[in-house]
């Protein structure tokens, strides 16, 4: 037994997969690097409290935080329905709602503008729900990027809860909903933090959709991802890595949270 | 077995993906790079073609706002010709020792830009400043149309009023065309050349000759190109009798011309 781990360890095989991780690393390390060295301190604490890239965190705190909380609320029901309900059609549902998970960014982004010069989007904007080139726009773009993902991550979450302990619940006089709310809620509560923080990472780096919805007008629309493309096309490189800095910071925030809570579980 | 076949399959893909991946080095020495306004997209692809049958030299466009081409030749110090859509971004061009040589191409005219039946009821510059137009204009810094429509409308005296009116500004012109064709504006300022060909979406109102500022869209070769014969080349095919009879036909007027003389 020890002969063979021993074998196994000095292996050519266990040579060639460590030495292909740590290149990758490597890679990764080294775009990361680039970016962060290449303007002068200087330069970066000037950029970073520019009003444009001020504005651009803002709009991209506010945003994203709207969309997430929209995401989760929504996500939450509709994630429980296709975990715990038999609905009809199911796994056509059950695509479908993966569909934007798998369709590019940009995509969905032109579905969107089109979606607005239809009679009923114009009848949205009479009303005074204007999406395209608006803040308001921003938030719905990364919505409907982002909710499938979410609620996959959600109701998966419910998949691992036991069924169970809501019947418990159920026949010591709970009703369905109270159960939900007092037993799988609670107990699904890593699982929905996760998600919440990944969910908000990804619409904080939103670009695609949020570039055909809603435009890139200079201090009206512009997020951190809008603004690296704006400052990028316009040659200031200073002002395009201030917001990547600002956008690599929060990837590491939200992974640091995101292991810390989901427990280990793979989506 | 079949796992084996497998494995042969994706690594003869594998292979042959990475042997006829686009090289986009420009070793061979017939190929040129053309930053090129991305307004000027129609009359110039038409023009590149003609050029590569007449002279076997494979033309590769970059089309972007102005302002835009002008940060990627300073990045990458890397392209033959730069044609951006007014001179403004062409003299910092020639400022910063980019240009050896240059031609001036055709007249660029800008316009009022209003979607299909004119919503709004413009009928004038002054028309963009009245409360509730929702007016779309071009970035100033990426594209030559956002900055000369800031001019016009500064020279106007109106600029302060429009810029309330503006829902949105873009990094090209192309753009502005296609957001006032889908009426997510009411009207915008454009270059009258890119209204050839969408006249059944857009309509265009001419702005008086005294309150317009007419530009000419210049053609200049790039201090570091490596094929500098077959950049000059192209700029005088570009500035021929035959290049210039299809700017003709795309709805510019060619330089000179005495209309715009003075």
């Amino acid at each position: 037994m020890k002969s063979t781990r021993a074998k196994l360890k000095g292996s050519k095989f266990e040579a060639l997969t460590v030495f292909l991780t740590l290149l990758l690393v490597a890679f990764i390390l080294a775009v990361l690097v680039c970016i962060i060295s290449y303007t002068t301190p200087q330069d970066f604490l000037q950029s970073i409290t520019s009003h444009e890239i001020q504005f651009a965190i803002k709009l991209s705190l506010l945003t994203s935080i709207i969309s997430t909380a929209l995401v989760i609320i929504i996500g939450i029901p509709i994630a429980y329905s296709l975990a715990r309900y038999n609905i009809p059609l199911k796994s056509l549902i059950n695509t479908l709602v993966d569909l934007p998970l798998a369709l590019p960014p940009l995509v969905a982004g032109v579905g969107l503008l089109l979606f607005f010069t239809t009679p009923l989007g114009e009848a949205l904007e009479d009303v005074g729900l204007r999406f395209v080139f608006s803040p308001l726009g921003i938030v719905l773009a990364q919505f409907l990027v982002n909710a499938p993902f979410t609620i996959r991550v959600l109701r998966s979450t419910f998949e691992n809860i036991d069924s169970r302990y809501e019947y418990v619940a159920q026949t010591l006089g709970s009703s369905p909903m109270r159960a939900f709310l007092r037993v799988s809620l609670p107990m699904s509560k890593g699982g929905i933090l996760a998600g919440s923080v990944i969910t908000w990472s990804s619409a904080m780096g939103e670009f695609g959709a949020v570039l055909m919805l809603a435009g890139a007008t200079r201090l009206r629309t512009e997020t951190l991802p809008i603004s690296i493309y704006l400052n990028m096309l316009c040659g200031d490189l200073d002002m395009a890595i201030a917001a990547s800095s600002v956008l690599i910071f929060i990837s590491f925030l939200s992974l640091f949270i995101f292991e810390k809570y989901s427990g280990g579980h793979a989506y | 077995m079949n796992r084996k076949n497998t494995f042969r399959a994706l690594s003869f893909l594998l292979v042959a993906g990475l042997y006829f991946f686009p090289q986009s080095s420009s070793a061979e020495g017939d190929e040129l790079l053309i930053y090129c306004g991305a307004g000027l997209k129609n009359p110039m692809d038409e023009i590149g073609e003609l050029f590569e049958d007449r002279y076997g030299v494979k033309v590769y466009y970059n089309y972007a706002g102005s302002g835009q081409l002008l940060s990627q030749m300073q990045l990458t110090k890397k392209g033959d010709v730069y044609m951006p859509g007014a001179t403004y971004y062409f003299d910092i061009a020639k400022d910063k020792g980019f240009i050896d040589y240059q031609k001036p191409v055709a007249y660029h005219i800008p316009v009022i830009a209003v979607p299909e039946g004119n919503p709004a009821n413009i009928t004038s510059l002054d028309d963009l400043a009245k409360p509730g137009s929702r007016v779309i204009l071009g970035d100033p810094r990426a594209c030559a149309i956002g900055k000369l429509a800031d001019e016009i409308l500064e020279k106007r005296g109106i600029f302060g009023e429009v810029k309330k009116n503006v829902v949105a500004r873009t990094a090209t012109v192309n753009e502005l065309v296609l957001y006032v064709s889908i009426r997510k504006a009411d009207a915008s300022i454009v270059w009258k050349s890119l209204l050839v060909g969408v006249e059944d979406k857009v309509d265009a109102i001419e702005i008086p000759e005294e309150q317009n500022l007419i530009k000419i869209i210049p053609i200049g070769r790039l201090t570091f190109s490596e094929n500098k014969d077959k950049a000059g080349e192209f700029m005088d095919f570009v500035t021929s009798d035959e290049g210039r009879a299809v700017l003709s036909n795309f709805g510019y007027t060619p330089y000179p011309d005495e209309k715009y003389a003075g």
